[in-house]
């Protein structure tokens, strides 16, 4: 306990707490704007940690981690663009209930989940980072293979309407994600002879496209067509009995999505759609999931700052980045002379619980900063239409081009803006385009390497946690299509 | 008349500002740099590349007395990165960092970048790569696992993939120990992946920059067996180089900057004396000796022929292990 002590000691500072609201202001600020990360932000701040005491550095970076991580949320419910990839999973319900006039109940929602699944994620890796660490490593190859196409499987269940569209839109996110060079052999795929496509679509472009650019093409037709204008707000409060109804989502998603976030290369985004799915699963049939359910904005909001706390167990247990926040992070703990590793927690306690404790501290500062700012926020809402959306085509342009500074990413961009733009209209569901874009790559990588490992053959798949793994997804999968099929049934005899 | 007078009056206005402009360009050459530098990246941030070079860059701000803006553009194994460089101006304000596989990728048929479309500005950091295992290995130096490979075993190598500078350097080992068949190349996505895989036995040697797992190897996690540096280095000074253990291969991430080709010679010279000397400074010597890596300066001509030579090694090891296109 005396580690807390330590930490508790050196965060007594005016200069380290003075961090705490910087960082998560400048977080909020980078996180709400689409195609700005949290890698950026705290990149660019990291040679300016390099002067200050390591302690204070840190706070600052993890502000920004922490408020980015909420404030992607933000646009994702007010104009069905997420800020960040972590919160794509936030759109499904967040920006239906803006458009139903409970904008400002989505708001306050994703703040408290955010601000919920960010504690609970800090108490998890404050006390059993060791511990995890040693669980994290049992996830091989063939682990991850199994995992992702867990998380695949989300597809049958989150299309929406038919099953089959929702495949359509997956292949082709397969597909777009085969471009670029193999992972394995290193050959350039689909990238006729051009160095752009050979690196690969990246994902933010894509993101900012799908969700942004085709939302804007297809309010303006609309308001074009019938001057349809002001949506209401509606309260801030999230209404009464909010505890029986949001408390089991909150604890189950915070728990999915720091486990997910635990293994490197697996981050938010993946953990919210794997916990928006479970709390549709257990939500019960007749819950509006994806017109509107507040549970879904909480599930995937609690889940993605969850998995950001996940991401830092294997950084401060094994020095090894969980993602690549977590790689900046990881830079920021080198230069201030600590080496991550199992001794970490003995060889520099004030620094980790310290950190623990700023974390935790962050949370609380970007609770009030949440509350006071989302009166400001809402006000995006108030814009009318035909100013909003041409507003929001040009931080589309800007956002895509900022990932990289290429015309290339915009161009990416607006291609991907007609593509969700038409699919919309054809009502093809995107979030399977954007979830086989994710995970397609981490399942046909770890599925080629488990390969290699067992030189051509196919035992590891019985291994005991790939196997279950598997069986679990196979059973997702079946549990799904037994659901609509009863879904679709009550319709019919609905209709008769 | 008129119209003459404003044919007198345009050329003299072009003729002023003829020489206004050679007046102001006489003045930049003189105060080079005295705009904003771009350092573009061509790897994510939050990688090694990236806070090796930020940190250099936080002390040439100083050093060359102008803003520098930092920009990742991962991609292609830095090749996006290379091809904006190569594309801008030539006029010294746009830099790139020049990653191994400059060497590498036109010989693999990935572009037709090479080290000629640049000029060098520095070498800063030489990163060689190391050969680790796990606690208590079965193996005690590298000729172990040779002789187990010789014995029919099978090894599995981590690496980031089949053309990574990783790679090339293991394939090397593997074919100057004549043991190619029994190394078997495990890729994974960058290290992040590859160091789990190590730790928990799934792979039975990690091939990785010796400053990635100074950690691991203090906690005894991974054991280095060996470094393919020319000679030991500061932060694992008992390992020794690949060289003592007979097996004459060197490789390792370099980490330098460049220029498009073609920018005029006084600026790359005023380019390489303000980051030498950020090079040179209290700051990024205190990041040196915090991070691990292994600071190898090579002035602009040095690394110039530096990068010729290794174009020109990379090209006759790429066509021996059959990966040249």
């Amino acid at each position: 306990m005396s580690g807390w002590a330590e930490g508790f000691a050196v965060l007594q500072d005016w200069s380290v707490l003075a961090m705490v609201p910087i960082g998560v202001l400048l977080g909020v600020s980078i996180g709400a704007i689409p195609g700005l990360s949290a890698t950026v932000g705290m990149a660019m701040f990291l040679p300016f940690t390099f002067t200050l005491d390591p302690l204070t550095g840190l706070v600052l970076l993890l502000g920004i981690y922490n408020g980015a991580c909420y404030a992607g949320a933000i646009p994702a419910v007010l104009i069905n663009t997420p800020g960040t990839p972590s919160s794509a999973a936030t759109t499904l319900d967040g920006y239906p209930m803006a458009q139903k006039g409970r904008a400002g109940e989505a708001l306050t929602l994703s703040l408290l989940a955010s601000v919920a699944g960010g504690l609970i994620g800090t108490a998890l890796l404050a006390f059993f980072a060791p511990v995890l660490a040693r669980y994290a490593l049992s996830f091989g190859t063939p682990e991850y293979f199994a995992i992702a196409v867990l998380a695949l499987t989300i597809i049958a269940s989150i299309g929406g309407g038919q099953i089959s569209k929702g495949f359509v839109a997956a292949a082709l996110g397969l597909l777009i994600a085969s471009i670029g060079f193999d992972p394995v052999a290193g050959f350039p795929r689909l990238s006729f002879g051009s160095s752009d496509l050979s690196g690969g679509i990246q994902l933010i472009p894509l993101l900012v496209g799908i969700f942004g650019m085709a939302e804007a093409l297809t309010q303006l037709e609309r308001a074009i067509a019938s001057r349809l204008d002001r949506r209401e707000i509606g309260g801030f409060g999230i209404g009464a009995g909010w505890a029986r109804r949001l408390l089991p989502t909150t604890a189950g998603a915070s728990a999915i999505g720091f486990g997910t976030g635990m293994l490197p290369g697996v981050g938010g985004d993946i953990g919210g759609y794997i916990a928006y799915n479970e709390a549709k699963r257990f939500g019960g049939a007749a819950a509006p999931f994806g017109q509107g359910e507040p549970r879904g904005v909480v599930a995937a909001e609690a889940a993605n700052n969850a998995s950001n706390m996940g991401s830092l167990v294997p950084t401060f247990a094994l020095g090894i980045p969980g993602n690549t926040q977590a790689a900046v992070l990881l830079g920021a703990l080198l230069i201030a002379g600590v080496q991550p590793g199992p001794g970490l927690f003995n060889t520099a306690p004030e620094l980790i619980y310290g950190s623990f404790l700023g974390m935790a501290l962050a949370y609380l500062c970007l609770l009030a900063i949440g509350l006071l700012g989302i009166r400001l926020w809402i006000r995006v809402i108030r814009i009318p239409s035909v100013y909003l959306w041409p507003i929001v085509i040009l931080f589309c342009v800007v956002g895509a081009y900022a990932v990289r500074n290429t015309t290339f990413d915009v161009l990416v961009m607006l291609l991907a803006g007609v593509l969700g733009y038409l699919m919309t209209k054809a009502r093809y569901p995107v979030a399977p385009l954007l979830i086989a874009v994710i995970v397609g790559p981490i399942a046909e990588e770890n599925f080629r390497r488990s390969m290699i490992l067992h030189q051509g053959s196919y035992e590891w798949l019985l291994q005991p946690l790939t196997a279950s793994i598997l069986a679990f997804a196979a059973a997702s999968l079946v549990f799904s299509a037994w659901r609509h099929r009863g879904r679709a049934r009550a319709e019919r005899e609905m209709a008769r | 008349m008129t119209t003459m007078n404003r044919g007198v009056r345009a050329l003299c206005t072009g003729l002023s500002a003829l020489l206004a402009t050679t007046a102001a360009t006489a003045v930049a050459a003189q105060q080079f740099p005295s705009e904003p530098i771009r350092i573009v990246i061509g790897f994510a941030a939050g990688g090694s590349t990236d806070t090796n070079t930020r940190a250099l860059a936080a002390a040439a701000e100083e050093t060359c007395g102008t803003e520098i803006v930092i920009t990742n553009q991962p991609g292609g194994s830095g090749v996006i990165a290379l091809d904006t460089v190569r594309n801008s101006d030539a006029d010294g304000y746009t830099i790139a960092t020049t990653p191994t596989e400059i060497s590498a990728v036109s010989h693999m048929g990935l572009s037709d970048i090479t080290h000629q479309d640049f000029s060098a500005v520095m070498r800063f950091v030489f990163d060689p790569h190391g050969f680790f295992v796990t606690p208590d290995p079965p193996y005690d130096s590298l000729q172990d696992v040779v002789d187990a490979a010789k014995g029919g075993e099978t090894i599995r190598v981590a690496t980031s993939g089949p053309a990574s500078p990783y790679a090339i350097t293991f394939e090397d080992m593997a074919r100057n120990t004549g043991v190619t068949g029994q190394l078997v190349n495990i890729p994974y996505q960058g290290d992040a992946m590859a160091i789990p895989a190590a730790l928990s036995g799934e792979v039975d040697l990690l091939v990785t920059n010796a400053s990635n797992v100074v950690g691991q190897v203090a906690e005894e996690a991974l054991v280095p067996l060996g470094v393919a540096s020319d000679s030991r280095i500061a932060i694992l000074p008992d390992t020794p180089t690949l060289a003592e253990q007979g097996i004459d291969v060197t490789g390792g991430s370099i980490f330098g900057l460049a220029v498009p080709a073609g920018t005029p010679a006084d600026r790359v010279e005023a380019l390489n004396s303000c980051f030498e000397a950020a090079f040179r400074s209290d700051s990024f010597n205190a990041y040196v000796e915090q991070s691990g890596v292994n600071p190898a300066y090579l002035g602009a001509a040095d690394y110039d022929a530096y990068l010729a030579a290794e174009y020109q090694r990379y090209g006759e090891l790429l066509e021996q292990l059959g990966l040249a296109q």
